[in-house]
């Protein structure tokens, strides 16, 4: 039998399917959502079993999770991607007490007791400060591909300060940069410092203990891990899929 | 599910208006008021018909910043706004176009400067009561206190052309002590497992007893006390409170997203069940009943010290036998933001802080982290 998690991101919608007699996951499907959530949900969740060929009768409980998960109305049951954050990091991380998960459209601190279970979470949703979103648009502004945002980065000898977290004032900030010639390099690792500065403000007040794993789509970039790393002074661990740890929670829970 | 439907509240406002355009017509003067603080007994023995201006709105508060910076809380915003509004064809039955005056109480820095700006960009009388920021009831600040009232009382009769009775103010009293009465039984009943009150109706309870007359809304109050009553009781949903600042009449979406989902049993609010909480002495002279009444009701998160608020929310969670604490603050309403921290150390139960004003812009996003607390209770 197979449990079915999909996670509807406000970038990505991805799908995860478990094999329940193994425990293994045996397929994974992402494309983008789009503006039309429920469909895109149904049209992953189609491919990904067509991809594992695994018949739809076969198919068993499926749980939403994601900021869309209400409008996946053919799921038996919704989480928050909070609580499926926690499920699908602990299943691979066993020893992990905190979560940071920067996505697309918020970013998350999620802190776990020592059985798993959420004890405590701050999640910034206000605006794109602080989110995946941050980079994304600051990433066409400087005309560098957002995939190269992490390796740039790691070439940076000299990273200037960005005082500027929204990113329209971060936007006039980086023309001022240009305009004085600074290599891009040092503008991004910037970025990426101004980035941790703020996850690291917004886990000051929680109780934080090792190990810390750093999930979402933005987990994906090297130079946002080392960032993240000084600016909490401590070693931070990237999810096994950062990308499919909902996905996986949801087909957990 | 509510027994209040919001409809009802809206058809009741649309009566009171009208029936307040024919007191007005009469020559009868209508005061607008913000705070608890206002002594409503003082108003009416002076002969003006007292109402409640807290309807609070999205398209009023970005219509406010037409007259007060962006960054102040939103319920100064959104009165600036529906005062405008109200001058405008868009909203000329609103009862900011019925007041005649504004009796304000300086609880906060900007509910002192609200008045202010009400009467200078909409020439309205302003009476203001400086209220003590100190909570303790020294004889000197009593004193002070009395007086202002004393003066309040004789400014209004003045505005209204009318004596003021003195001996009318202790029966005013009783008035008011029975409509507190009655919602406070109502209240009670949320003790229950599947309380029969959710916390929208008690709070569209609140704004009827402070718009309507006291003898329709004890009519209306005896009818949802007989439907309370005949509620089926079962729940196994999570009993919450919900604390924090103002919750105005049209800034209800995060209640109703938590009741949904969970049942709100009680409150920390601004002003909620706080409203009902106590009564006025009635025995003995009526204005040093009421000086010590309004200086010593259930202090606002403004005033210190302010433990009375912790042990009277220690109270309320074990007598309603609380699970959370979601504690919603107004953007740069600082006194309630302030103490989320202490409230967070002390209250002994999962909170959730929420900060925002009356927009739709976070709203999914606020639904997943209500969502993600109820799933940790």
């Amino acid at each position: 039998m197979f449990k079915v998690g999909i996670d509807v991101g406000s970038i990505n919608t991805k799908v995860a399917i478990r094999d329940t007699d193994t425990g293994e996951t045996v397929a994974i499907h992402v494309r983008p959502t789009g503006y039309k959530p429920r469909a895109t949900a149904h049209a992953a969740y189609e491919a990904c079993l067509q991809e594992a060929e695994i018949e739809r009768s076969r198919a068993g409980r499926l749980v939403a999770t994601g900021y869309a998960r209400h409008a996946v109305d053919f799921a038996h049951a919704s989480i928050t991607e909070i609580k499926a954050a926690a499920l699908g990091i602990r299943h691979w991380h066993p020893e992990c007490r905190a979560i940071i998960d920067i996505g697309g459209q918020d970013s998350k601190v999620v802190v776990l007791d020592e059985s798993g279970r959420v004890s405590d979470f701050k999640m910034n949703d206000r605006c794109a400060a602080g989110t995946g979103n941050f980079l994304a648009v600051l990433a066409e502004k400087l005309q560098v591909p957002l995939e190269r945002f992490g390796p740039l980065a790691l070439r940076s000898r000299k990273p200037v300060a960005i005082s500027s977290l929204c990113v329209v004032m971060a936007e006039s900030e980086i023309l001022s940069l240009v305009a004085a010639d600074t290599p891009v390099e040092d503008i991004i690792a910037g970025l990426h410092e101004a980035l941790a500065r703020r996850i690291a403000n917004m886990m000051a007040p929680l109780d934080v203990r090792p190990q810390v794993v750093f999930t979402g789509g933005v987990a994906q970039n090297k130079g946002m891990q080392l960032a993240m790393e000084s600016a909490l002074g401590q070693r931070i661990h990237i999810a096994k899929m950062p990308l499919f740890a909902a996905a996986v929670g949801a087909a957990l829970s | 599910m509510a027994l209040i439907p919001r409809e009802r509240v809206e058809e009741f406002r649309v009566e009171r208006i009208a029936e307040l355009q024919d007191f007005r017509r009469a020559g009868i003067k209508v005061i607008g008021y913000f705070s608890y603080y206002a002594p409503v007994e003082i108003i009416r023995v002076a002969g003006a018909i007292p109402v409640r201006l807290m309807r609070g709105g999205y398209d009023a508060e970005v219509r406010g910043e037409r007259y007060l910076r962006s960054d102040a809380c939103p319920v100064c915003l959104s009165t600036m706004g529906n005062f405008d509004m109200a001058r405008s064809e868009r909203a000329a039955d609103s009862l900011y176009a019925l007041v005649d005056a504004i009796v304000g109480v300086n609880t906060c820095d900007l509910l002192h400067r609200l008045p202010e700006s009400i009467h200078r960009y909409f020439n309205l009388p302003v009476f203001e009561l400086y209220m003590p920021r100190t909570s303790e009831p020294l004889p000197h600040r009593l004193t002070e206190f009395k007086r202002q009232l004393e003066w309040l009382a004789a400014e209004l009769a003045a505005f209204t052309g009318q004596e003021f009775e003195r001996e009318r103010l202790t029966p005013e009293v009783r008035s008011s002590n029975h409509v507190r009465g009655l919602l406070r039984t109502l209240d009670d009943r949320r003790k229950h497992d599947g309380p029969a009150l959710t916390e929208s109706d008690v709070l569209n309870l609140v704004t009827l007893a402070t718009i309507l007359d006291g003898k329709r809304f004890a009519q209306f109050a005896a009818d949802v006390e007989l439907k309370a009553g005949s509620r089926p009781r079962s729940s196994n949903r999570s009993r919450l409170m919900l604390g924090g600042s103002e919750v105005a009449e049209q800034d209800r979406w995060l209640v109703e997203t938590i009741e949904q989902k969970a049942d709100i049993v009680t409150d920390l609010l601004s002003e909620g069940t706080r409203w009902f909480a106590d009564d006025c002495n009635t025995e003995g002279d009526a204005m040093d009943n009421l000086t010590n009444f309004y200086f010593t009701r259930s202090p606002c998160m403004t005033r210190r010290p302010n433990d009375e608020v912790y042990a009277n929310a220690q109270r309320r969670v074990e007598e309603f036998r609380v699970h959370g604490l979601v504690y919603k603050t107004l953007l740069y309403c600082d006194p309630w933001n302030f103490e989320a921290v202490r409230l967070r150390k002390e209250i002994g139960i999962p909170m959730l802080h929420i900060d925002g004003n009356y927009s739709t812009e976070n709203r999914e996003q606020l639904r997943t982290r209500v969502e993600a607390f109820l799933e940790n209770l």
